[in-house]
């Protein structure tokens, strides 16, 4: 069914001058770029960057920072200059180094020292062993340790050879000699020196040779006695010579104990960790003399890395004593490792060993005292580093955790490193879901974070804010080197600003997207050979950046223009309307015409939603769909039942539809339907719709007015085309200058619509109609042919009923299902 | 001082008195090398255990177990064997790259008489182990072998370190073969008047050479315990 185009009413169209708010050059005192002061990114931010300068002065646990915003809203740059500022005045922090533990080796001990005081005190214990590798090999080798040595040496070998003489003295005497077997020693009777043979012995008289035996039996007692005291002799021999060496070493050693002491005497922990070096230098002395051959060395105990590693200091965090402030660390790994610090393996001979040597520090050790600045996300998506983190902050120190233990990964000798006091700021970011979903799921993220900072998006747009903007504008073509900008250029980029906020009177704040439209701007200046950035190369930025994205969107079109999906842009039709949906993906979003069609008959007042019956159709839309019953059973045949069934569809549409932007094009569809009145073509309608009737404001308006337009335009405009929006959204409206040209010379037009009532009426070009006293609407208005439509289905139904049951129907919506989120034809 | 040529072609070890241990062995034969002379290892096979073995009361006593054991002619024999041929083992290890002889001598008198030139040799004794005799008794039956006798500590001796010869005047012998003994080594040559008398004034040094009767035999064996050097005696008559 078609029909003439009405004349619309001019008090909905929305002047051209109302499409695309301009930039107010005039205000901005400069031609170019280059005589703009650069400005920073807090323009706009000042309730974040409150929450920052509080989060970052006050010193008690829990009150961390957590800022939010969009990605691009440059949130880490404006804390780090905030947090740049206020490092000033904290001091440096202390710094740290682990040491062996001498009594618990597996548990190395953590020390303090002042601001770049550590890489000293490693310098000197490192130099006080690879002193003491020559010092004591000489005090060993001396002539007087020697003399000392050969004197204990010389009084066990005399007591030995005393013993011995005396003892062959006596057997001598009794005619006996001390044979030295191949196991041992024994007596054999002997003459002239030599073992008689045993003939010789055999000769002799029995009286003879019980004396001889006699005689042995009465000296091996003594050898016995004699060999049994090698023992105690040569311990007490090892005694003299450990004592002589505990001397000498003791004496080698203080000096350079006591230079090192003094080097640290206002550190008391350092000086009782140089004495516990001390006592384990003499008691280890072994491994610093050269061991004869065959002797086993001492290292095989001492670990890995060898066994002077021991003595040795491992430097976990040094601080510039010459600089003053704290630190300011990101960590853009924050695996539990990079973030808490982590001890490492060494391979020997097969078995994973470690010591405090191999202990690394983490982003925790390198930010204390300061402040430590994490991406939420990142941070989340490493197992254990949020549990972690909220508890070593919680605890107050740093503990070293290996995850390989977690897991059970490993079952090697680990260590157990003291813990280092914590004093730290941390700074996360995240976007803003994340926050509110860390907030519902952890109750723990407010005991930590106790500081939001929540960045804008956008701020409102003045001529001040303006004149802000163009030096934001300035600070980022500085900032990468670029050319300066030209005025009008900078105007172009504020008005995308606005555009990118979605609100002719807002600015966006996501610098980062405005910065790659400048880098780009700067290009396409470059190619052109300017000096400087003009507004055509801003331009020639915009619309390159949208020809590179919009491949998707010229196919949409492509296929609308050669009728495979079929738009009308003209006529009238009953039951059918051009709906708007915009499409986003990968970044780029563009606006589609949609065809809505509506079919009614009688039926138990239910309105079908095949989008939703095919579950192509999200929750919103749904939604949006069942207000259309409220509407109507509110506002037609309030006497009567409601014995409508309609179903409403998005033709072609074989993706998932979401968002409630197309119920008031739905709505105006059914009542055509019901009213048998036909809707015009030309016009395409977006807003959403409550149960009064009121149209509501909807996403995406600019993208689907210029979605709308270009299919107009390709086919030609006819000046009767255009787009209805809700009145709502015409403070949203930054068209592309095409489409606000194409409106001032009044060949498309934009219409403000506010009721449905407003819609009908332009969309059929009939009074929609009010009731009058009589309770009965305006004769020939739509609402009053929708009333008698429904009156006549109601009747029709009762008539049916009064015969047989009505015929079956499809059933009553399911409950909601979740629709796929991609693609989403629709922002709400 | 002579620049001739050290008179000596080997140097004598009693392995039966030392066969086990590596350290005098590793002495013996880096002065050996030093020299260039030719290492004679020996080991008195001791008949005496076995003709004691024979009588009836015949037992030993072994430090190793700390207790008596019968001495048995079988046994004796067997482990009589298995030292000698650990000390066999031992010594051509130690001595690979050397010109060497092992001798097994079964005659005591072989001890005191070695079949080549006394004059020619360097006898080796030390104090290491059970002592078999005082140190005046070792040194003198040490004479009895060779011209000259090696004092060799227990201890691990200085790796460098001058050549010290201890003289007794002008034409004391020691004087050249230390300074022969210098150039081998390639260390300085120290000289000192024998009056030095004690072993407290002798300066360190890696080898010490004097003449026997310069330094009193308590001296020489002080240098080799206290000091821990070893001492070359050279023999009154060297050939």
């Amino acid at each position: 069914m078609s029909a003439e185009t009405p004349t619309p009413p001019a008090s909905l169209a929305v002047a051209p001058a109302r499409l695309r708010r301009a930039a107010n050059l005039a205000a901005l005192s400069f031609k170019t770029t280059a005589e703009c002061p650069p400005m920073d990114g807090f323009t706009g931010q000042k309730r974040a960057l409150d929450a920052v300068r509080f989060g970052s002065r006050v010193s008690k646990p829990g009150f961390n920072l957590f800022a939010i915003g969009a990605p691009g809203a440059r949130m880490q740059q404006s804390v780090e200059t905030m947090l740049a500022a206020a490092r000033a005045d904290r001091p440096a922090p202390s710094d740290w180094v682990y040491v062996h533990n001498f009594a618990a080796p597996h548990r190395p001990t953590a020390i303090g020292l002042p601001a770049g005081r550590a890489p000293q005190f490693q310098k000197a214990m490192h130099e006080l062993i690879e002193d003491l590798k020559s010092a004591l090999p000489m005090a060993f080798e001396s002539e007087d340790y020697q003399k000392r040595h050969g004197a204990v040496d010389e009084v066990f070998q005399k007591k030995q050879a005393d013993a011995f003489a005396a003892l062959r003295d006596k057997a001598q005497a009794t005619g006996l000699v001390l044979l030295r077997t191949p196991l041992g020693f024994a007596f054999a009777p002997a003459k002239n020196g030599q073992v008689i043979s045993p003939d010789e012995f055999r000769t002799w008289d029995e009286a003879k040779q019980r004396e001889v035996q006699k005689n042995i039996e009465t000296l091996e007692p003594e050898l016995e006695h004699i060999m049994h005291q090698f023992p105690a002799w040569e311990k007490a021999r090892r005694e003299e010579v450990r004592k002589l060496n505990r001397d000498t070493a003791s004496l080698t050693i203080a000096p350079l104990i006591e230079d090192a002491k003094t080097k640290f005497a206002d550190l008391p922990q350092i000086s009782a960790h140089l004495e516990a070096v001390r006592a384990d230098l003499i008691e280890n002395i072994g491994m610093f003399i050269v061991k004869p051959e065959g002797e086993e060395a001492q290292s095989a105990t001492l670990g890995p890395g060898g066994p002077f590693d021991r003595y040795e200091v491992n430097v976990m965090i040094s601080h510039d004593a010459t600089a003053t402030g704290a630190p300011i660390v990101q960590e853009p790994h924050p695996t539990l490792g990079h973030l808490t610090g982590r001890i490492e393996y060494m391979s020997q001979q097969g078995a994973l060993l470690t010591n405090f040597r191999l202990i690394k520090p983490g982003a925790m050790h390198r930010a204390n005292g300061g402040y430590l600045l994490l991406d939420v996300r990142s941070l989340l998506t490493e197992p254990f580093s949020w549990t972690a983190l909220k508890r070593l902050l919680k605890q107050g120190e740093i503990v070293i955790e290996d995850v390989n233990h977690f897991l059970g990964l490993t079952s090697t000798v680990t260590l157990d490193p003291d813990p280092i006091p914590l004093d730290l700021k941390v700074v996360l970011f995240g976007d803003r879901m994340l926050y509110y979903m860390l907030a519902m799921y952890d109750p723990e993220l407010t005991e930590h974070f106790k500081v939001l900072a929540d960045f804008e998006d956008d701020f409102d747009r003045s001529e001040t804010n303006e004149a802000a903007m163009a030096h934001i504008i300035s600070n980022l073509a500085y900032e990468d080197k670029l050319r300066p900008l030209e005025c009008e250029a900078v105007g172009l980029i504020i008005e995308q600003a606005a555009r990118m906020a979605e609100n002719a009177d807002k600015l966006s704040l996501l610098t980062g997207e405005l910065r790659d439209l400048i880098i780009e701007a700067d290009f396409r200046a470059g190619e052109a050979g300017h000096k400087v950035t003009t507004r055509a190369d801003v331009q020639k930025a915009l619309d390159e950046q949208i020809r590179r994205a919009a491949r998707l969107r010229d196919r949409s079109q492509e296929s609308i223009l050669r009728e495979i999906a079929l738009i009308d842009t003209q006529g009238a039709r009953t039951g059918q309307i051009n709906g708007l949906s915009v499409l986003q993906l990968g970044g780029f979003a563009f606006g589609r015409p949609s065809r809505i069609t509506c079919r009614v008959r009688p039926g138990s007042g239910n309105v079908l939603d095949i989008e939703r019956e095919a579950k192509l159709g999200g929750p919103i839309h749904s939604k949006g769909v069942l207000i259309l019953s409220g509407f109507l059973a509110g506002r037609f045949a309030l006497d009567t039942p409601m014995s409508l069934y309609a179903s409403l569809v998005l033709e072609q549409s074989y993706g998932g539809v979401e968002g409630d932007s197309a119920s008031s094009a739905e709505l105006y569809t059914l009542l055509s339907a019901l009213a048998d009145v036909p809707l015009r073509q030309d016009i395409a309608v977006t807003g959403s719709i409550n149960q009064q009737g009121e149209i509501q404001a909807i996403g995406g308006a600019n993208e689907k007015i210029e979605g709308f337009f270009d299919i107009c335009a390709k086919r030609g405009l006819t000046g009767t085309q255009g787009v209805a929006i809700p009145k709502s959204n015409v403070q949203h409206l930054m068209l592309r200058q095409d489409v606000v040209d194409a409106c001032a010379q009044g060949r498309f037009i934009i219409y403000a619509i506010g009721t449905a009532d407003e819609g009908i009426s332009l969309l059929t070009g009939l009074p929609a109609g009010a009731r009058g006293a009589d309770g009965a609407f305006t004769p020939g208005s739509v609402n009053a042919l929708v009333e008698a439509r429904l009156r006549a289905f109601a009747s029709i139904r009762q008539h049916f009923g009064d015969s047989k049951p009505p015929a079956p129907e499809p059933s009553a919506p399911p409950p909601p299902v979740p629709v796929p989120p991609a693609p989403t034809p629709e922002a709400p | 001082m002579s620049n001739t040529a050290p008179p000596f072609k080997r140097i004598i070890v009693d392995l039966h008195c030392s066969g086990c241990d590596r350290l005098i062995v590793r002495q013996a034969a880096d002065l050996a090398q030093l020299l260039q002379l030719e290492l004679f290892g020996r080991f008195f096979a001791d008949p005496a255990p076995a003709r004691l073995a024979a009588l009836p009361f015949a037992r030993e006593f072994r430090p190793g177990e700390h207790a008596w054991a019968p001495l048995e002619g079988h046994n004796v024999s067997q482990e009589l064997s298995l030292a000698i041929t650990a000390a066999e083992r031992l010594f051509k290890q130690m001595t690979a790259t050397l010109p060497r002889q092992f001798q097994i001598i079964h005659d005591p008198a072989q001890l005191e008489h070695p079949q080549d030139g006394r004059g020619e040799s360097i006898a080796v004794i030390h104090q290491s182990g059970y002592p078999s005799a005082p140190f005046e008794q070792m040194l003198a039956s040490a004479f009895q072998t060779a011209a000259s006798v090696l004092i060799l500590p227990s201890g691990v001796p200085p790796k460098s370190g001058p050549i010290l010869a201890v003289v007794n005047g002008a034409e004391d012998p020691a004087a050249g073969i230390a300074a022969a003994l210098a150039r081998a080594a390639g260390e300085p040559l120290l000289r000192l008047d024998s009056q030095a008398g004690t072993a407290a004034q002798v300066p360190a040094a890696r080898l010490i050479v004097t003449s026997r009767g310069t330094l009193p035999n308590a001296t020489l064996a002080l240098i080799a315990t206290r000091k821990k050097t070893p001492v070359l005696v050279i023999g009154t008559e060297p050939a």
